[in-house]
């Protein structure tokens, strides 16, 4: 059987796209089903590279569906691949910032806007909370976090990545 | 847009110092294409925070945090739904558009560019132990946004409980984000709501 894999990138990521809730991880076994075992784009083997390539390279996790849609079908793909799993979600997204926006200055938009930063706040425990249990955090990394979060708060000059490639050098050298 | 309609009842706290005038586009796209470079290990909202709110001013940290909020609970990745929040701040349209792109320029630059041989010195010990420490430092950049969201919380016994509640529903007893935020967002709004009432009440000029 033969598929436009252009066109089978963006059936199987845009419906993806919008049952991604939270981190992008929520569709992770999605992911891997569709393009390991029901496309064959790649082998698990091939999978699990990409997955380790995109956690290694800097930028956020969820663009393993831009390296899936290049290792597919080239640059096209990787094109195809980054509109189908950020497009859709993003015009959503950007439809309700501009709502939002609009009303800026009023006092019921103030009023829901205080009352989200709580939301904000309970969310980022959780996923740091998520973070750490999914990589089964020894107390080191406990310990790690909060100084460089202490760190972070004590002075706005230090730079994050001079700290997160210090610790990452701790544990690459000692570890 | 009214974007300064100064207003006397706004419940947020008074103590934030005053905005940057708007960046132009390209220190914008700058901006976001190094932190696409620089960012190992995740903790990407909490570089959003630290380089747009804490460093720049470009927004307020209410502005960012109820954003960031918004970003969560609409459908999505919601690192991408806050850049696209961002960007539509900054620079409307294009800049939805531009501030996403510049992110990922970079990364995925680099994932391809050094390509199938990558994935071997990705799986390297090494590299492996280097990420582990370099993901534990990024959650400690993260939670700085928590903290700066826990310290508008405190000013009220409403805002704390739905802080309290959408972590506990979330992390300890795991249930569906989906389900608990939009219910933790109505409790954190009426309590919201009941400040302003009594600024009002004490006809707070």
């Amino acid at each position: 059987m033969r598929e436009d894999p252009i066109w089978a990138i963006f059936a199987v990521f845009v419906p993806l796209s919008f049952l991604s809730f939270g981190g992008g991880s929520s569709i992770l076994a999605a992911i891997e089903h569709q393009a390991v075992d029901v496309h064959h784009w790649l082998t698990q083997r091939e999978f699990i590279d990409l997955f380790a390539l995109s956690r290694a390279a800097p930028g956020p996790g969820s663009m393993l569906v831009t390296l899936i849609g290049w290792k597919v079908a080239g640059f096209a793909g990787a094109l195809a691949g980054t509109l189908a799993i950020f497009g859709p979600a993003s015009l959503a997204c950007y439809g309700a910032a501009r709502i939002w926006s609009r009303y800026r200055g009023t006092m019921w938009h103030s009023v829901l806007e205080s009352g989200l930063i709580p939301v904000a706040g309970g969310l980022t425990f959780a996923g740091v909370f998520a973070v750490m249990r999914a990589s089964e955090a020894t107390a080191l990394d406990w310990g790690i976090a909060a100084v460089s979060a202490g760190l972070l708060a004590w002075s706005k000059k230090i730079h994050p990545l001079l700290i997160i490639g210090a610790a990452g050098t701790i544990y690459a050298v000692f570890g | 847009m009214a974007e300064s309609a100064p207003s006397s009842e706004k419940p947020e706290s008074k103590t934030e110092p005053p905005l940057a005038p708007r960046p132009r586009l390209r220190t914008v796209a700058w901006l976001f294409a190094r932190i696409g470079a620089m960012s190992f290990g995740g903790g990407m909202a909490g570089w959003y925070f630290r380089e747009v709110v804490e460093r720049r001013r470009w927004m307020g940290e209410t502005d960012f945090l109820s954003g960031f909020a918004l970003a969560q609970i609409l459908p999505g990745i919601n690192a991408t739904n806050m850049l696209v929040y961002i960007g539509q701040r900054l620079h409307g349209r294009i800049g939805a558009a531009v501030v996403p792109a510049s992110l990922l320029f970079f990364p995925v630059l680099i994932a391809m560019g050094l390509g199938a041989g990558y994935a071997e010195v990705a799986h390297h010990p090494w590299v492996h132990r280097f990420l582990e420490g370099a993901a534990a430092a990024a959650v400690g950049l993260t939670s700085t946004l928590g903290f700066k969201a826990f310290r508008h919380s405190t000013r009220d016994p409403g805002l704390f409980v739905a802080l309290l509640l959408t972590f506990v529903c979330i992390a300890i007893l795991r249930w569906p984000m989906v389900a608990v935020a939009p219910c933790t967002a109505l409790l954190g709004v009426a309590a919201a709501w009941r400040i302003v009432g009594r600024v009002r009440r004490r006809g707070g000029a």
